[in-house]
């Protein structure tokens, strides 16, 4: 049986008194292709970033490999790092995740970051141009780019530390159909590395292609949870959960 | 200007309509100098690093100088460089209208006030000297500014900048607060639009002016959300308060001889 990455146990969480979470407990299982489902506002985002350990509860525990992850912990540097390299989010906005003034800057500047030679950055950051197909934009300002390139760059930029675990927050959102494509092609080539893919979406067309799990979410709570053909076949959790319109 | 640009300027009316058009006439500009920038001129293929330079070879140079032949010959070299790498005519005149304009309200008491030999209606010859200096000394300077900007992708001068060990940190806020000035214009742009296609007829002058009020609060508020957001992402990938950058290659032979002959070319005619 798979260890699990994450562990929640009544996780709250509020901004400035609204409740974004509310007591949620949940496994994520090594390996495992969640898909966080869930309308807007339903606690999706807030729930992929304190998984970052961006954001800490105000009261539940988070554990990563079975230990507590607390603000404290990333007050050291060693685990900060450690932490960063092997957990990366991929946020909803690629216009906040480029803020570097080219696309080989912002690709470099994780790895950067956590300290690694730089001889090393440089070819990594070279591969990974070319593995997301962008390498023709490495000189390239950021913001003059198009959403479905802007979109890679900002997958290039995390999957270059090569993370253990990918969390992905509505990777497909505002793309045209042929983006949508690659994105959904990229997210289904990376099964076999045996990675955690955590991915907040409200698109139910790609659930069987991009999950082998999903966890339905509404209001701040967990309102079921089962494989995509499972959650797809409840009429009743996926209109409760306002993903589909009643007849 | 494009037709929808055009448009948008003539139509619109009232100070923050007419402001929000100037914003968008920038967006095209800046978009037009990055295709001028990256185009195949002489400057164009120079390493940014040897422009910013010799830029700040030729600016010093007309800084030091006491003799107006060797501005004019600085305005006149930045100025064949500035026409052999495909800059307008039309863009350098805005630029000399404006500062001789500018700088000639700055120089035009220094024509009386300047005590020395009369000239006539109250003007000097050391007063008349010193206002020629100083609008000689701007336009040459503001001229190898502007030529450098032109010719230089803004990604590459803050490269070039790093190489010359201005702190990192401060250049990568100059390169932050440039890469989001041009979203906060777009998204000003998209909340006028939004604003402008569910009005029919013209507002009073009240309601015009909260409406005004009620947008620049809402973009305050996007923008502190943005930075807010930015600043996760950020330490999403490792940032600890602390920018780490990559080091920039070597300067071939060529960029250190163009380096080299600019610099003893400009000590000389100082020296002289």
């Amino acid at each position: 049986m798979a260890l699990n990455v994450f562990e929640l146990e009544q996780v709250s969480f509020a901004y400035r008194g609204v409740v974004a979470l509310d007591k949620v407990s949940l496994s994520i299982p090594a390996g495992q292709r969640l898909a966080l489902l869930g309308a807007n506002g339903c606690g999706k985002s807030t729930l992929l970033r304190i998984l970052d350990g961006l954001y800490f509860p105000d009261s539940g525990i988070v554990k990563y490999h079975g230990v507590p992850l607390t603000e404290h912990d990333f007050e050291h540097d060693a685990f900060a790092h450690s932490f960063r390299k092997r957990v990366g989010l991929v946020f909803q906005n690629p216009d906040v995740q480029l803020f570097c003034p080219t696309v080989f800057d912002e690709v470099a500047f994780g790895p950067l970051q956590l300290g690694w030679p730089k001889d090393r950055i440089k070819a990594m950051v070279a591969e990974a141009l070319e593995y997301f197909e962008i390498a023709e934009l490495k000189d390239r300002a950021p913001h003059r780019l198009s959403g479905g390139e802007k979109k890679r760059v900002a997958l290039a930029s995390v999957l270059i530390m090569d993370p253990e675990v990918i969390l992905l927050d509505e990777p497909t959102a505002a793309l045209d159909p042929r983006s949508q494509r690659q994105i959904v092609d990229l997210m289904k080539s990376w099964e076999d590395l045996g990675k955690t893919i955590i991915t907040a979406t409200h698109d139910l067309h790609l659930l069987d292609e991009i999950a082998g799990e999903c966890v339905v979410m509404d209001k701040g709570r967990i309102a079921g949870r089962g494989s995509p053909a499972e959650v797809l076949a409840d009429e009743r959790l996926l209109l409760g959960a306002n993903l589909i319109l009643g007849r | 200007m494009s037709e929808g640009l055009h448009h948008l300027v003539h139509r619109r009316k009232g100070f923050l309509d007419r402001t929000l058009a100037e914003l968008a006439h920038v967006l095209d500009r800046s978009f037009s100098a990055e295709l001028l920038s990256t185009s195949s001129g002489l400057l164009q293929g120079i390493d940014p690093r040897v422009k910013l330079a010799g830029a700040g070879i030729l600016i010093l140079t007309a800084a030091a100088s006491r003799s107006l032949w060797l501005l004019a010959a600085v305005f006149v070299v930045t100025v064949t460089l500035a026409f052999a790498s495909h800059l307008k005519v039309r863009e350098l005149l805005t630029l000399w209208i404006s500062v001789l304009l500018f700088s000639g309200v700055i120089a035009l008491p220094a024509l009386f006030l300047t005590p020395g030999q009369p000239l006539g209606w109250g003007v000097t010859k050391q007063g008349l000297q010193a206002a020629t200096f100083l609008l000689a000394r701007v336009l040459a300077t503001s001229t190898v500014g502007s030529v450098l900007v032109s010719t230089t992708p803004w990604n590459h001068l803050l490269r070039a900048m790093r190489a010359f060990r201005l702190p990192v940190v401060a250049v990568v806020l100059i390169g932050m607060t440039y890469r989001y000035i041009f979203l906060f214009i777009q998204t000003t742009m998209d909340m006028l639009e939004g604003r402008q296609s569910r009005l029919a007829g013209e507002l009073p002058a009240k309601e015009r002016r909260a409406m005004a009020l009620a947008t620049v609060g809402v973009l305050m508020s996007k923008a502190f959300e943005l930075s807010s957001d930015i600043h996760l992402a950020m330490q999403s990938r490792g940032y600890r308060g602390e920018v780490h950058a990559l080091d920039e290659s070597p300067l071939r032979v060529r960029d250190w001889a163009i380096l080299s002959i600019l610099a003893v070319g400009s000590g000389v005619a100082l020296w002289r």
